[in-house]
């Protein structure tokens, strides 16, 4: 896993860069429409999350790498892997219902999956799902502020469309291998 | 201040440990860590980068400019509307919803508002920065990006249609 690992972070991050490019165009933006005073009032928003999430995301870290370690890869090449189709996918959304805590928690655990082999598809739907299908949102929030009807139609017109989401996702994810240049992307 | 979120993580993350031990001592929890500390060397200077981010498109887009193209004079573009403001929201679903539901209750359709919940999950840009990429860069993320947008105006329309099939029900 080292040497993947390691054989991974040859070359040029083009999504480190690219998030460098926006921070930097976003921070002289900000500068432009309210100098300084709004420069460091979005570092403070910044501050404020990491406050809050350091401690969650140290433990979903944690959580995600023990996982891999606990799960044999074979059971999760079964179930989510290229081969496991679109059961995989079923898959994938049936677990995002139940994820729980947030992407601070469940993001390393999904990015730890998907490098023992998890399939492009099947951890496509798993994303989607979780903000589209977490319980956790759907009855903290969307219930108490729009009702149950609503909340409950939105969760359905989800539950029916996630597997094509992950298909078409799948499918994408393999056609942008084809053209692409073999790089630090995980 | 200890939350219900940070106990059921810590409580997942001791019952994993545990399993862990029991399963291959404390050879297999010290590997389990040296995975989460690959993570980290992979994250941190993005996940940096993504929560600056987020606190400067909170400062930059106002709330009262979504509640503007999402009012009642939306008319039938507002599913696509909808799918497209998910873009530009921000924060997490204690921001998002209160935002949605005002704009519900000021006369928009089902329809929009459906695509808008999902949209905001889906392509928002700020969720896009901070967690997606950091965790699973580019292709992962486009791929995922571009099957989410197509999908988004069917959730409107699907879910005004359950929305009404639950009314007369």
């Amino acid at each position: 896993m080292a040497e993947q690992y390691r054989r991974k972070n040859r070359g040029i991050d083009i999504t480190l860069l690219l998030m460098g490019a926006v921070v930097l165009l976003l921070v002289i933006f900000a500068f432009w429409l309210g100098g300084w005073h709004l420069v460091v009032s979005g570092l403070k928003q910044a501050a404020d999350t990491v406050q809050f999430v350091w401690l969650r995301l140290l433990l979903g870290i944690t959580l995600g790498g023990l996982i891999p370690v606990l799960i044999p890869v074979k059971l999760i090449s079964k179930w989510l892997g290229l081969e496991s189709g679109f059961k995989g996918i079923l898959t994938g959304c049936g677990l995002s219902i139940f994820m729980y805590g947030g992407p601070y928690a469940s993001f390393p655990v999904i990015a730890s999956l998907h490098r023992a082999g998890a399939a492009a598809g099947p951890v496509i739907s798993l994303l989607t799902g979780l903000g589209w299908l977490g319980l956790g949102a759907l009855i903290s929030y969307q219930m108490p502020f729009l009702g149950i009807r609503l909340s409950l139609a939105r969760f359905i017109a989800c539950l029916l469309i996630i597997p094509l989401v992950g298909i078409a996702g799948g499918a994408l994810y393999e056609l942008m291998g084809r053209f692409s240049v073999k790089g630090r992307t995980p | 201040m200890m939350d219900i979120t940070l106990l059921i993580l810590i409580l997942m993350v001791f019952t994993a440990a545990v399993a862990a031990l029991w399963l291959g001592g404390w050879r297999l929890i010290v590997s389990g860590l040296k995975q989460g500390g690959y993570t980290v060397r992979l994250v941190w200077l993005r996940l940096l980068l993504g929560i600056t981010l987020g606190g400067l498109v909170q400062v930059l887009i106002p709330a009262e400019l979504i509640v503007e193209w999402m009012g009642p004079a939306s008319g039938p573009s507002g599913i696509l509307i909808g799918s497209c403001l998910g873009v530009i929201m921000a924060g997490g679903p204690y921001v998002q919803v209160p935002i949605i539901a005002s704009i519900y209750k000021s006369g928009a359709g089902v329809g929009p508002i459906i695509a808008l919940l999902a949209a905001g999950n889906a392509l928002s840009l700020q969720l896009l920065f901070t967690w997606h990429l950091p965790f699973f860069g580019s292709r992962l993320n486009a791929a995922r990006y571009i099957a989410c947008a197509v999908a988004l105006p069917i959730i409107g329309l699907v879910g005004s249609v359950v929305f009404s099939v639950l009314s007369v029900s």
